[in-house]
């Protein structure tokens, strides 16, 4: 049976890192709490013998970076290519809709061809390739204002004067 | 797509084109004599003082109004009558020299503006469907042209645009731009388009947030552009649909009983010379981007450099090239949505009367067509009109209660030739109706509008509407167009497209200088001259009952209450169109879930840190900058920093931005929430943390049951 005794750090800092790591996995939309347990035992193992080595790093912080490590090295397997393994892997990993589709594959070992397949050719191409020109405004006659007129309307004089001017020829009369 | 399906009528030659101007002018000057000459003859009988001179001016722009807008709802009904225009865009021959060949590549874009994620997006996921369908999918690509501010609104989008991809397979056939700076609103969004992908396309179809059209009609405009090389662009025709509050349903009913009227009896005058309304239309690219781009202002213009409403100018500008502009009223699957209730229009009002204000420039701008000044004018008059209303009737006041011996009635008295002229403009301003109810009766359609009592009890309705809302409007219109020369600063702002009917409140803070207006306007008239407050009853009703109508207006459930009943049904509710019965189907925004009242302010961000796929999404959708300056990845990691260590609050919205704009900071953000132990982090990361688990395994629960 595999076991997990770590030698340095609480039961109760280990226990922070098991939840961390459920709720990412979690995240990823890795549902089944076997599947779940089959992957965080190892992470941890991993994080535990790191943590044997320096004893000051947070089991938290160790647990999740060895997830994120694992994570890179398997879309890595999977033959994803890219500079941004992380970010390549997840967005490949729900378009594939991985976590129902394949589950027992996620991180496993063996990763089935047709699978694989569809990670690789997983592509989200949010615009085509460019084809610049240019789009440049004509120059139009378009008459300048008076800018007394606007000014006058703005300080609300010559409203005041037109309404005083009707009102006064109105009632001079 | 094939333009030989195309039906053969000659396109009108141009002096046959001309032919139907002269009798078109003709018949509005005869309209408009009718009521210019006996107003002339009541002033002089009366004796020319300077207020009824000021009267009489004022009188000839606002009853060329109403004398132009019965022309062409009558003209209009004519030819609705006798089946149609034969001279319309869809029922023209092809041109010579027509391409036949290859199908063109068109692009349809939709500018977005914080706009409703899951509508917009099911919107397009109709339109994509229904496209396919014609089996002629493969020539149109979709394009999402997102100007949002709000990181909430741009998350969600990034996240709806890929599922919709994914459930679609459109990828390489859907794509999502995020403007970095929204220089020119709207126009500079599409403008943006035009300059990085325009060339790769010879036509865009243009859409609106709200925008429908089903595939068979883009297929439809694809074959018309093809098939009229000298065309740059048509103008569709888009129904008002999806009425939920009574507002809407009664601008659906009123605007689709006599929008044909006045659709067809423009078009029988205008031909290729219409105007374009900046959505619902498809643009011959090569042109546009040519001869399009609008320019700015004058330095010194009072009513800013840039051009808010781009639509006019455009086809203005198109038509100045020697393109033509379409309007194919009759083509039928292209839908629209009205503004839920009156304070929402008049939000949508201002911005509209601002920008048809900058208008004034290009209306004396060199080169620019006749029509497409009068278009311009129309525009300008369409809010114009209402403060010249409100001077008439103000001055008709001043008449009334100071004018020595004045009449009881204004101005002018309302024996002789007065009552004659009075029941001649109501006649003119109410018989476009009567004309619409007419056709439907005639054509025997009143079943798909309710059944004839139903039809007929809802004209009769919505004329009582239109009475009272006249007058807020005016009030409203005019105030908007003295601001817009005053300085007055409009924004381009997202528009709120749900059914919200507002609070007491917030209708009396909107309506209560008004109602205070017209009260003390009211009292004026009881002190001076009692028996003339009759001649404006009807004027001062709508101001005086506007809080409680606009919130009657604004309710959704008497929009439902008033559908059960029969009242303002539309043939869109009674037969159904299957595009817009799929857009009631639209699935669970799963954001719902992230919006507790703690969290709602910056979900958006919370979900593009925390989130893997939404942060993986966000990431690979950011152009990564390898030459970023020193100084700017320290200001931005120093923005990462405080966010960690003080939460959202710590920034302010155009930090976040930034934020979000840079990948490595975002990538890195997740990385550090996730391995850093809760007591480390801020008090708000630990609780979104906590509160992120808990909508996940709650989502993860959903699912399990459902699964």
């Amino acid at each position: 049976m595999n076991t997990f005794f770590p030698h340095t750090g609480t039961e109760e800092e280990w226990n922070a890192a098991y939840y961390r790591l459920e709720d990412y996995l979690r995240a990823l939309r890795v549902v089944n709490k076997v599947r779940q347990s089959q992957i965080i035992l190892p992470v941890l193992q991993a994080a535990a013998a790191r943590h044997a080595q320096d004893p000051t790093l947070n089991p938290t912080a160790l647990a999740v970076q060895e997830l994120f490590e694992v994570l890179d090295s398997w879309f890595a397997r999977a033959a994803l290519a890219s500079e941004t393994l992380a970010t390549t892997g997840r967005v490949a990993f729900l378009l594939t809709d991985s976590a129902e589709k394949w589950p027992e594959y996620f991180l496993a070992e063996e990763i089935p061809a047709e699978y694989a397949r569809e990670l690789r050719e997983c592509e989200t191409l949010a615009g085509p390739d460019l084809e610049m020109s240019s789009m440049v405004p004509r120059p139009l006659d378009i008459p300048a204002p008076d800018v007394s007129l606007p000014a006058a309307w703005k300080g609300g004089r010559l409203m005041l004067v037109s309404v005083a001017a009707v009102c006064f020829g109105f009632f001079k009369r | 797509m094939n333009p030989v399906n195309l039906k053969l009528v000659e396109l009108p030659a141009p002096g046959t084109m001309g032919h139907r101007r002269l009798v078109f002018g003709l018949y509005v000057a005869v309209l408009f004599a009718l009521g210019l000459v006996p107003m002339t003859l009541q002033m002089a009988a009366q004796g020319w003082t300077l207020l009824r001179f000021l009267l009489w001016l004022l009188f000839i722009p606002l009853f060329a109004q109403i004398a132009y807008g019965f022309a062409v709802a009558s003209v209009g009904y004519l030819l609705l009558r006798r089946g149609g225009d034969a001279w319309r865009i869809s029922e023209l021959a092809p041109a010579e020299g027509a391409p036949t060949g290859e199908p063109p590549a068109i692009a349809v874009v939709m500018p977005i503006y914080n706009e409703d994620v899951g509508q917009v997006f099911q919107r397009l996921r109709v339109m994509y469907d229904s496209l396919r369908e014609t089996g002629e999918g493969d020539h149109f690509d979709f394009f999402i042209l997102s100007d949002s501010t709000n990181p909430n609104f741009w998350i969600d989008e990034e996240k709806a645009w890929l599922d919709l991809c994914k459930q679609t397979q459109g990828f390489g056939r859907i794509f999502y731009r995020k403007r970095r700076v929204n220089l020119h609103n709207k126009s500079g969004n599409i403008a943006d388009f035009c300059r990085r992908w325009g060339a790769s396309y010879r036509y865009m179809v243009v859409l609106d947030a709200d925008s429908l059209m089903t595939g068979p009609m883009l297929v439809r405009l694809g074959e018309l552009m093809e098939a009229h090389p000298r065309t740059g662009i048509i103008q569709t025709n888009p129904t008002l649909a999806r009425g939920k509050t009574l507002y809407q349903r009664i601008m659906q009913f009123g605007t689709q009983l006599c929008g044909p009227l006045f659709s067809a009896g423009s078009n029988y005058w205008q031909l290729g010379s219409s105007s374009y309304w900046g959505h619902n239309a498809i643009i011959r690219l090569h042109p546009f981007m040519k001869h399009c781009a609008i320019p700015e202002l004058p330095a010194n213009s009072p009513l800013g450099r840039r051009v808010l409403s781009h639509d006019s100018i455009e086809a203005a500008l198109m038509q100045k090239a020697g393109y033509e502009v379409w309007f194919a009223y009759d083509l039928e699957g292209g839908y629209e949505e009205c503004p839920p209730s009156v304070p929402e229009t008049l939000a949508r009002d201002r911005r509209w009367c601002f920008g048809n204000m900058q208008h004034l420039y290009f209306l004396f701008a060199g080169h620019i067509r006749p029509l497409s000044r009068f278009h311009l004018f129309n525009g300008i008059m369409a809010y114009a009109g209402s403060l010249l209303w409100l001077l008439f009737l103000l001055l008709s006041t001043i008449a009334a209660l100071g004018e020595p011996g004045g009449s009881a009635s204004g101005g002018f008295a309302f024996g002789g030739w007065g009552a004659g002229l009075l029941g001649y403009v109501l006649a003119l301003l109410f018989l476009p109706k009567f004309l619409g109810l007419l056709l439907v009766l005639e054509q025997q359609r009143a079943e798909a509008w309710g059944g004839e009592f139903r039809l007929m009890l809802s004209v009769l309705a919505e004329m009582v509407f239109s009475v009272l809302m006249a007058p807020i409007l005016m009030l409203f219109h005019a105030q908007f167009v003295v601001g817009a020369f005053l300085g007055t600063t409009v924004t381009w702002g997202a528009q709120k497209r749900g059914a919200d009917r507002g609070s007491w409140l917030g209708a009396l803070t909107l309506f209560g200088p008004r109602i205070l207006a017209v009260l003390l306007w009211m009292g004026w008239i009881l002190w001076l001259k009692p028996a003339f407050l009759i001649w404006l009853s009807l004027i001062f009703l709508g101001p005086l009952i506007s809080v409680p109508l606009s919130l009657l207006l604004g309710s959704a459930r008497w929009g439902a209450r008033t559908r059960e009943n029969g009242w303002f049904v539309v043939p869109q509710e009674s037969e159904e169109a299957v595009e817009l019965r799929q857009m009631e189907e639209m699935p669970v925004a799963l954001s719902g879930y992230f919006r507790s009242q703690k969290f709602a302010p910056d979900y958006g961000l919370l979900k593009a840190i925390l989130d893997p796929y939404v942060n993986a999404i966000h990431i690979s959708m950011l152009r990564h900058h390898s030459g970023m300056s020193m100084r700017t990845r320290s200001y931005v990691d120093g923005l990462a920093h405080r966010i960690l260590k003080e939460g959202p609050a710590g920034l302010n919205d155009r930090e976040k931005r930034h934020l979000l704009w840079d990948p490595e900071a975002i990538a890195h953000l997740h990385r550090q929430l996730w391995t850093s132990p809760s007591a480390e982090l801020a008090e708000w990361w630990q609780d979104a943390l906590r509160h992120y688990n808990d909508v996940s395994a709650f989502g993860i629960r959903k699912l399990v049951t459902q699964g």
